[in-house]
């Protein structure tokens, strides 16, 4: 059994019926025949759920396990959850913080946890943030 | 004398200027092993909305050209591959290193990458028009089924496994129904969220999947550090006359192979170079030496890569379907600047495809001496940590993402594709079928919608037209191609055996 791949299958059999269950109470079609907005989501929802059955009965079968670590991605996990955490913090705050000090601390925090030495770290942050700020905003006009 | 305009309107400051920058940052990154020419046209491309559209495309045609060229300097001097384009140019590029040639293979793969290029073009110029003329003659359901024609595709572009890649190609499609319908205008699982009535940001996507999820898949594969052992012969290399037109006739065998290959949607570099490769090895009257140090073997290859482009482009421009990732990445920038890819581009925005087909020519002689004058300097920037990248790569992705219009919506959406394109990667899953999915969902809902409004609801005549037949005995072919060369394959080997 695939589990990982089950995983998948179970997420994109939500995804399917999360798009179905709104689409049967869209308008319908017009009387000329003409399909209405529902139709289209409907089919390929449908067309999703059967190709997801399939493939979870492929799953089921195999023998594989695909999230298998070796040393090193088990070290490196950490790093990634991190990483990925640190991203979506960032996305969030980079809306309502000012963009100089917010990305200056996004960019340090990596910098550490990829072991970046602390000075290197400093005049990057900095150094990059301004880079940034001076082509988005100054020469692209963007409002950071 | 539109020819002319386009070609002098390259020369202006801001233009040429960008397609400069282009070709430097597509140099950089590609030389990188794992920065692909794909994340690298989706960083550079919020930066492009910004300006004009001739020196934003200027900058983009200069990146995806020379990422494509570039990918051959890492797999020439340390065996990795810069881009999966130029895998096969590890075959014999660096066994020509190994031998004490590096400066010499940096400059054949340098001259044929820009024959590849600069033939690629002409062929652009040559076909595109022909085809979009033909494409004009599509109504609804011609269009439908081209779409369809495309999102058949998913198949060939599902790397491992063809069950997977149709259930991520119909994921994408469904996830092209976010926003507004384009027939009565409801809004559809748009959450109440304002940023998502014009849909999901295919940009934002495609920066997400190919920019922050590559760099995640990186970070959670990475292993310490080797320290890499690149140089370049001082003396300089440059190819004689003599040797360049003696492999002149297989690069021109491998051009060919490459444009029409390139003209596939979801058949890139890659397959194109391998199979230049092997077709050139099967003519050459020195097979034994492919894999050993080939000069002809490596100059195919870098043919091959930059010659897809021109092929992918005239498939882009005139049928609005993407040749491969990089394209898909252009048809967005297309639509954010108002103009749709296919057939009515060629009339509305002439002037513009005129210039963007003079630009891949700028763009490949800017390579050439570029390329030329530079070998030295690749050793050093294959020492660029890959931590330093990562951070680089993340901040100008969300930076950029929300440059495209301002909107936070756009980085969210961003930012979690970027953790779906890891887990894509994890799985084993291509992103190819999702984008095509994504991409084409709109205009073969639109046009099914559209005929069927036409006709009453009458699916008969999506079956009537020539066109349409044509079509679907194309699309039929394709589909049954890979069972006929698998089989072909096993027969040869039972045979063997």
């Amino acid at each position: 059994m695939n589990k990982a791949g089950l995983v998948f299958v179970g997420i994109s059999i939500v995804v399917a019926l999360l798009f179905m269950i709104p689409a049967f109470s869209m308008p319908k079609g017009t009387v000329d025949g003409a399909p209405g907005p529902g139709y289209f989501p409907i089919i390929i929802s449908a067309i999703v759920l059967l190709l997801s059955v399939i493939l979870g009965i492929v799953y089921l079968r195999e023998d594989i396990k695909i999230f298998k670590r070796t040393e090193n991605q088990k070290k490196n996990t950490p790093k990634l959850i991190i990483s990925m955490i640190a991203i979506l913090v960032y996305a969030l705050l980079f809306s309502v913080l000012p963009f100089i000090p917010v990305t200056i601390v996004g960019i340090g925090f990596l910098n550490w946890l990829y072991g970046k030495k602390w000075i290197e770290n400093i005049i990057f942050s900095v150094v990059f943030t301004l880079v940034l700020y001076f082509i988005f905003s100054k020469f692209l006009h963007v409002m950071l | 004398m539109d020819w002319l305009t386009a070609f002098a309107g390259i020369f202006q400051p801001s233009v040429f200027f960008y397609l400069v920058i282009g070709v430097v940052s597509g140099a950089l990154i590609g030389t990188l092993p794992g920065l692909t020419a794909t994340m690298a046209v989706a960083v550079l491309t919020p930066i492009s909305f910004w300006l004009p559209p001739a020196s934003g495309f200027a900058m983009l045609i200069g990146v995806y050209n020379s990422a494509i060229w570039s990918g051959g300097i890492s797999a020439i001097l340390i065996n990795t591959p810069g881009t999966p384009a130029s895998m096969a140019s590890t075959f014999d590029g660096y066994k020509l290193s190994q031998k004490g040639y590096s400066g010499l293979a940096l400059n054949i793969n340098t001259i044929w990458s820009v024959f590849g290029g600069l033939f690629s073009t002409i062929c652009l110029a040559l076909f595109s028009f022909p085809l979009a003329r033909f494409a004009l003659k599509f109504g609804p359901s011609e269009f439908a089924v081209v779409a369809l024609f495309g999102l058949t595709m998913m198949v060939s572009v599902s790397q491992s496994s063809i069950l997977k890649g149709l259930l991520v190609g119909f994921l994408g499609l469904l996830l092209s129904t976010v926003g507004l319908e384009t027939i009565h205008g409801f809004k559809r699982y748009t959450l109440g969220m304002v940023g998502l009535l014009d849909g999901l940001n295919f940009v934002a996507v495609m920066i997400g999947l190919f920019g922050i999820g590559e760099v995640l898949y990186q970070i959670y594969m990475d292993e310490p550090e080797e320290k890499i052992e690149a140089k370049v012969e001082t003396k300089r290399q440059l190819p004689s006359l003599k040797l360049l037109f003696k492999l002149g006739p297989y690069n021109f065998f491998a051009a060919v192979i490459s444009v029409i290959i390139g003209a596939i949607p979801g058949a890139g570099g890659d397959i194109a170079s391998i199979i230049s490769w092997g077709q050139a090895k099967r003519i050459s009257k020195h097979p034994e030496e492919y894999g050993e140090g080939s000069l002809e073997g490596l100059s195919v290859t870098c043919t091959a890569n930059n010659a897809v482009i021109g092929g992918a482009m005239t498939t882009m421009l005139s049928l609005g379907i993407p040749g491969d990732a990089v394209t898909a990445i252009l048809i967005g920038s297309l639509m954010m600047y108002g103009m749709t890819p296919g057939p009515m581009l060629f009339i509305e925005n002439r002037p513009f495809v005129l210039t963007l087909i003079a630009q891949m020519v700028i763009a490949n002689i800017v390579i050439l001496i570029f390329g030329l004058t530079t070998s030295k300097i690749y050793p050093k920037i294959l020492k660029i940590k890959k931590n330093t990248l990562w951070v680089v790569i993340f901040f100008s992705c969300i930076v950029g993402t929300y440059a495209i219009n301002n909107s936070y919506t756009d980085v969210t959406v961003m930012a979690i594709f970027g953790i779906v394109g890891f887990f894509f990667r994890m799985l084993d899953l291509s992103n190819g079928p999702f984008i095509l999915g994504l991409l084409l969902g709109g205009l073969l809902e639109a046009n099914l919608r559209r005929t069927l409004a036409m006709t009453m609801g009458n699916y008969s005549i999506f079956f009537k037209s020539p066109i349409s037949l044509t079509l679907y005995l194309i699309i039929i072919l394709s589909l049954a191609l890979p069972y006929v060369n698998s089989w072909r394959k096993k027969r040869n080997q039972s045979k063997e055996m």
